[in-house]
């Protein structure tokens, strides 16, 4: 089974990447339902809200194809300055993380369950983000 | 302020939720199941009964985590340990870095160097295979990445096949995403 990484890498059916990608296909099968979870299940956190927090996650990790892909399918709302605040900690600067942060997300209107798909999106991105940063390496050095 | 402030002992440490958890007595069935997917102790631990409630998510994070750091695979467990706790050192995640230099050294990893990188940090001075793939961890955990295929060619020179390459990477890559769920959803305490 194929994923979404396999599409953002360009990873060509048959291509040398596709047989290395291949001797893993439960990483293949997890990493694309995890994407599905995250995006396409019930939240709190808007679809439009969830895209738009992921394409500035990948903004901030230089991932032209996976910025389009989000920007497509974002959208606005009232909280998302405080969202995208908060990915940007996450992405840039986890260290510098606080309970105050979540609990100015939980006074925004999170519930603690919305904070929790919060996290596991803004990480989920950061995942991908080195996933397609080490393919196109090794596909560079073939 | 910052997380690494906590240091980096190299001992079983435990973790507070800073977000409200679900209580293991209002569990629903599915979510008793996730829970023990994820993690033989996980009812026990608030990182998961705060992960349990986007129980999907979990699940699917969860096989993921638990296929690129046990799964069989052509890099070795403790090579991949070392790439996680190299990351999780440079990060700032005394939680994350401490479970798996412990692992690391279950794995017959080097304990030497491993209690040289918590207290010095990743530049401490390891053999060269080591210092490749510690190499290549921190720079591909930045953001935006900084590795290059240099790297790639040192990993190689040191004998690393591409299979063994790919899964440090899904280690490195996997980290970013681990560190950043448990160093911002709560803390490391001392027990």
């Amino acid at each position: 089974m194929r994923d979404v990484i396999d599409e953002w890498a360009t990873i060509a059916p048959g291509s040398r990447l596709d047989g290395l990608r291949a001797l893993r296909p439960d990483v293949r099968a997890a990493t694309q339902a995890y994407e599905d979870a995250i995006f396409n299940g019930e939240s709190g956190l808007t679809s439009g809200e969830r895209h738009a927090v992921a394409m500035h996650v990948a903004e901030m990790n230089g991932e032209a194809v996976m910025v389009a892909h989000h920007r497509a399918r974002s959208g606005q709302s009232a909280r998302l300055p405080a969202l995208i605040a908060h990915a940007e900690m996450l992405t840039m600067r986890p260290d510098q993380a606080t309970p105050e942060a979540i609990q100015a997300l939980l006074a925004a209107g999170l519930s603690s369950r919305d904070v929790v798909m919060l996290s596991q999106l803004i990480a989920h991105v950061n995942y991908q983000t080195r996933l397609l940063a080490g393919l196109r390496l090794l596909e560079q050095t073939a | 302020m910052s997380t690494h402030d906590f240091g980096f002992p190299m001992e079983s440490l435990n973790w507070k939720a800073w977000a409200p958890v679900l209580d293991v007595t209002n569990a629903t069935p599915n979510e008793i199941k996730v829970l023990e997917e994820s993690h033989p102790k996980a009812k026990e631990n608030p990182y998961y009964m705060l992960l349990v409630q986007e129980a999907e998510v979990l699940r699917q994070r969860s096989k993921l985590f638990n296929t690129i750091m046990y799964g069989p695979r052509g890099a070795s467990r403790a090579e991949r340990e070392l790439a996680a706790t190299a990351e999780s050192r440079l990060n700032g995640c005394p939680y994350c870095a401490s479970v798996h230099a412990l692992r690391y050294v279950q794995m017959k990893g080097d304990a030497d160097l491993m209690q040289r990188l918590m207290a010095d940090g990743v530049e401490t001075p390891m053999p060269a295979r080591a210092r490749a793939i510690v190499d290549y961890a921190v720079r591909l955990a930045a953001t935006p990445s900084t590795a290059t295929a240099d790297d790639i060619r040192r990993l190689r020179e040191e004998g690393l096949e591409d299979a063994e390459i790919l899964d440090i990477t899904l280690s490195v890559a996997l980290f970013a995403n681990a560190n950043r769920l448990m160093q911002t959803l709560g803390e490391a305490v001392r027990p």
